[in-house]
């Protein structure tokens, strides 16, 4: 029996790490728990209701990550925690030597993690409570959202490969079902199908590392792996091919999830789900976790460096190839889709130079301005009744000046104009790439220079042409987003009757009479949607300056916070768990940081001023330089021909395969399966005589057979 | 010699031996050619009385009671059986005004 009184005791001798690692715990239980609920009496008792205990939910798992991220940034408890502390609550499943467990790792990287993923997964859950208000399926949208957060913080804060696999398909699973939330529209269920599919080759990957790695080291925990054998040099010689394949295979796994080349193509098509969704897979929940996956395995890439450097090319390359893309996009979350997929680049650029923390930095700002981003765009969409053409609009800061300044502080951010979020991070990492002891980092830095040009180009080329210029709406401004699902009608009138303070009836208004509503009740939308804007705005605005700021010596907080965490280049020594952990990464000094911040900042004002000329003063112009440039703007409209070529090199030749099989099969049904379907009905209609009816035929049978086993008995006595 | 060989050559046994196959083979041959089921009927009881006179002969030649309580119990069960059988003749009877077992061939391949 359980006494409360007797855990209490016992919890109380624990030193605070321990109880520390107990308050995680909790963490991945508030969603789950809102998970079931809404599942369970979402449908027929919260309904509209449905998001109150997501919320509450999250919010408590929010808390819950304050207090460790107190916990490891200030010696609240008497003891600063910086190193890294595990602990495993129970047996997940045994099988021979191998004990899964069920447990917590907490170091400053998955605190940090923590904190943001919970975060900014509660602004963008308040924000979906008005954003999909009256939608049909509104609880199973809020289920999904609480499986998906629940996913993502198993994944952050599991101790062992497996455990992390567990909340990596956790991950998997919500957004295909999130993106396949429209499920009567074929597109959106096409693009669930593609992330998934797309998700599973970089999950086979990862499981294969998680075999090679039980394999190698003997067991899954985190701290056997990295801080075991694998600091032997004698222990790498032996297992060289190991040591190749291990990281290789991580880096498959973390680039299927984060959407690197040659797997980011499921990334821009996820935006069929709604824009929350957007919002969370980019900013919070999925993307991130392949950063992490590397982040968190560094000591293992640390022993291969061109497994390492690989991860850097390749990064700086989709940096690079997405941001020419989102230059030539015309839907704006297409935009920002692409523009995710060029940062999570620079996230993999980072790492490649062995720079974790400029890189989990990048994330960390990226969680704002993203989720940002994607929140007034969503916003930007509600207004215009589902349309996201940005030639289609123009001059909307006029009618939603909120929306416009939130997007405004995210664009900022992500084009990385001097003094917000997006100009730390990408600085940290380019000046890190820059000053990498491997002569391919400069490279790397210089093509993430180039790109950062376009980054500030494209960024405000969507936002100059939505929101600055003269007042253009679309024909669909202020209608609500007409619904996929098609229902009867009184639920559909009810439906209406709440979207979110237009007050249309179904024959639907025109632009004018929007209009007219407009003058009323701004495009902004309720509080409950613009509120959390303004907070991640503020997020966005300044959460950069933790990069420079706060942190000992001439670091910045963040730099400081996670400077134990074993992803650095140049770092020698992490105290606990045991003491010695060399690293082969040393850092040279190419580039001062006050000259790379100086470069970095003037490529991003020139990239604005750029956009500011083309799209905003003279548009004429972009038009002209656009048919100037047919082909190369064909090529990027196309987005490089990724989904032509996957589907004529990949898709089309297994489809053949399908149908050569499915010959095949036909003719193995027709000789093989009929067979064992035929042979027992000959068998049948050869005895069926025997079964006449008539008595008399059955008890010569009997005689017959009585006597024919006396006979034999008879014989066999002779 | 073995005393399955004596039993058999023994002359007193052999006869009641011989008298007990006669009666099982008349019911039997009787039960497999009949189609009154209530000659059918009495030739599985002639059956049954074949192996209760093999049963007493071999209990007396043994010198063992056995066998003879054993046929006590034996027609006793037969007795009920009878009932029990006659009764289902009755039934079958009154379905198809007939005591033709062959009008019963309803289950067949």
């Amino acid at each position: 029996m359980f006494h409360l009184t007797e855990f209490y005791s016992w919890a109380g001798q624990l030193p605070p790490s321990q109880k520390a690692c107990f308050l995680a715990a909790l963490i991945p239980l508030f969603p789950l728990a809102a998970m079931v609920i809404i599942a369970a009496c979402g449908g027929k008792i919260l309904k509209k209701h449905s998001h109150v205990p997501a919320i509450i939910g999250v919010a408590m798992s929010f808390v819950v990550s304050l207090v460790l991220l107190l916990l490891f940034s200030t010696g609240i408890l008497g003891e600063v925690m910086r190193s890294a502390y595990h602990i495993s609550f129970a047996t997940w499943f045994s099988a021979g030597a191998l004990h899964v467990p069920f447990g917590v790792y907490l170091d400053p990287l998955s605190v940090l993690f923590i904190s943001f993923v919970t975060g900014i997964s509660l602004l963008i859950f308040i924000y979906s409570s008005g954003y999909m208000e009256g939608d049909y399926g509104y609880f199973r949208f809020f289920a999904y959202l609480s499986m998906f957060v629940a996913a993502m913080t198993i994944l952050v804060l599991a101790n062992n490969f497996l455990l992390v696999y567990l909340g990596w398909e956790g991950v998997g699973l919500a957004s295909y079902l999130l993106i396949g939330y429209y499920y009567p529209k074929n597109s959106a269920r096409d693009a669930a199908t593609k992330a998934f599919v797309v998700n599973r080759i970089g999950d086979t990957c990862f499981a294969i590392a998680i075999f090679m790695i039980y394999l190698t080291f003997h067991s899954l925990n985190f701290a056997n792996v990295f801080y075991g054998p694998l600091q032997s040099a004698s222990f790498r010689a032996a297992h060289a091919s190991m040591m190749f394949w291990i990281p290789l295979l991580l880096m498959f796994g973390a680039f299927a999830k984060s959407a690197q080349f040659p797997l980011h193509v499921w990334l821009p098509d996820a935006m069929e789900g709604p824009t929350p969704v957007s919002a969370l897979i980019h900013a919070a929940t999925m993307v991130t976790a392949g950063v992490y996956l590397i982040a968190r395995c560094m000591p293992i890439f640390m022993h291969d460096l061109p497994v390492l450097h690989l991860v850097g090319i390749i990064g700086t390359f989709t940096a690079f190839m997405a941001a020419t893309i989102a230059m030539c996009q015309y839907d704006l979350k297409r935009i920002w889709a692409y523009s995710t997929v060029s940062q999570l680049g620079y996230m993999f650029m980072g790492l490649g130079v062995a720079a974790g923390s400029a890189a989990v930095f990048h994330v960390f700002t990226h969680a704002f301005f993203k989720a940002l981003l994607f929140l007034s765009t969503g916003s930007v969409m509600h207004a215009m009744g589902g349309e996201l053409d940005i030639r289609k609009m123009s001059g909307l800061a006029r009618r939603m000046p909120i929306t416009a300044v939130c997007l405004l502080m995210g664009a900022l951010a992500l084009a990385g104009f001097p003094g917000w979020a997006g100009f730390f991070s990408k600085d940290a990492i380019l000046s890190a790439a820059m000053n990498s002891a491997w002569s391919g980092g400069p490279w790397l830095a210089v093509v993430g220079l180039i790109t950062a040009l376009i980054t500030a180009y494209y960024t405000f080329r969507a936002f100059f042409r939505v929101f600055m210029g003269d007042l253009v709406l679309p024909r669909t401004a202020g209608l609500h987003e007409p619904s996929v699902f098609t229902l009867p009608a009184d639920t559909d009138h009810e439906r209406h009757a709440d979207a979110g303070g237009h007050d249309n009836g179904p024959s639907g208004h025109d632009a004018h009479s929007a209009d007219h509503q407009g003058r009323n009740t701004s495009f902004d939308g309720p509080i409950s949607m613009w509120g959390p804007l303004v907070i991640l705005a503020i997020g966005a605005t300044t959460v950069g300056w933790l990069g420079v700021w706060g942190g000992h010596g001439d670091q910045g907080w963040i730099q400081s916070f996670l400077s134990r965490v074993p992803m650095n280049a140049g770092l020698r020594y992490v105290p606990t768990p045991p003491a010695g952990l060399p690293l082969p990464v040393t850092a040279v000094q190419r580039l001062s940081p006050a000259m790379g911040m100086t470069i970095g900042g003037t490529l991003a004002v020139l990239g604005i001023l750029i956009a500011f000329y083309f799209h905003w003063v003279n548009r004429h112009a972009a038009d002209i330089v656009k048919s100037a440039l047919r082909p190369v703007v064909t090529f990027l409209e196309n987005k490089w021909y990724f989904d032509e070529i996957y589907h004529y090199g990949l898709v089309m030749p297994l489809w053949f395969l399908g149908r050569i099989l499915y010959g095949l099969d036909h003719v193995l049904d027709g000789i093989v399966v009929n067979f064992f379907g035929y042979f027992p009905q000959f068998v049948g209609w050869i005895l069926k005589p025997t079964q006449s009816g008539r008595l008399r035929y059955y008890a010569i049978g009997m005689v017959s057979g009585l006597v024919f086993v006396i006979l034999g008995v008879l014989y066999l006595l002779r | 010699m073995n005393p399955v060989t004596t039993s058999f050559t023994d002359p007193v046994l052999a006869r009641y031996l011989a008298l007990g196959a006669v009666l099982f083979v008349i019911g039997l041959v009787g039960f497999m050619t009949r189609r009154n089921m209530i000659m059918i009927f009495l030739s599985t009881e002639i059956m049954f009385q074949g192996v209760a006179v093999n049963l007493i002969a071999l209990s007396r030649y043994w010198h063992n009671a056995d066998g003879q309580s054993f046929v006590i119990f034996l027609l006793t069960v037969a007795a009920a059986e009878a009932s029990l059988a006659l009764g289902l003749v009755v039934m079958l009877y009154r379905r198809r005004q007939t005591l033709n077992v062959d009008m019963w061939s309803d289950l067949q391949g």
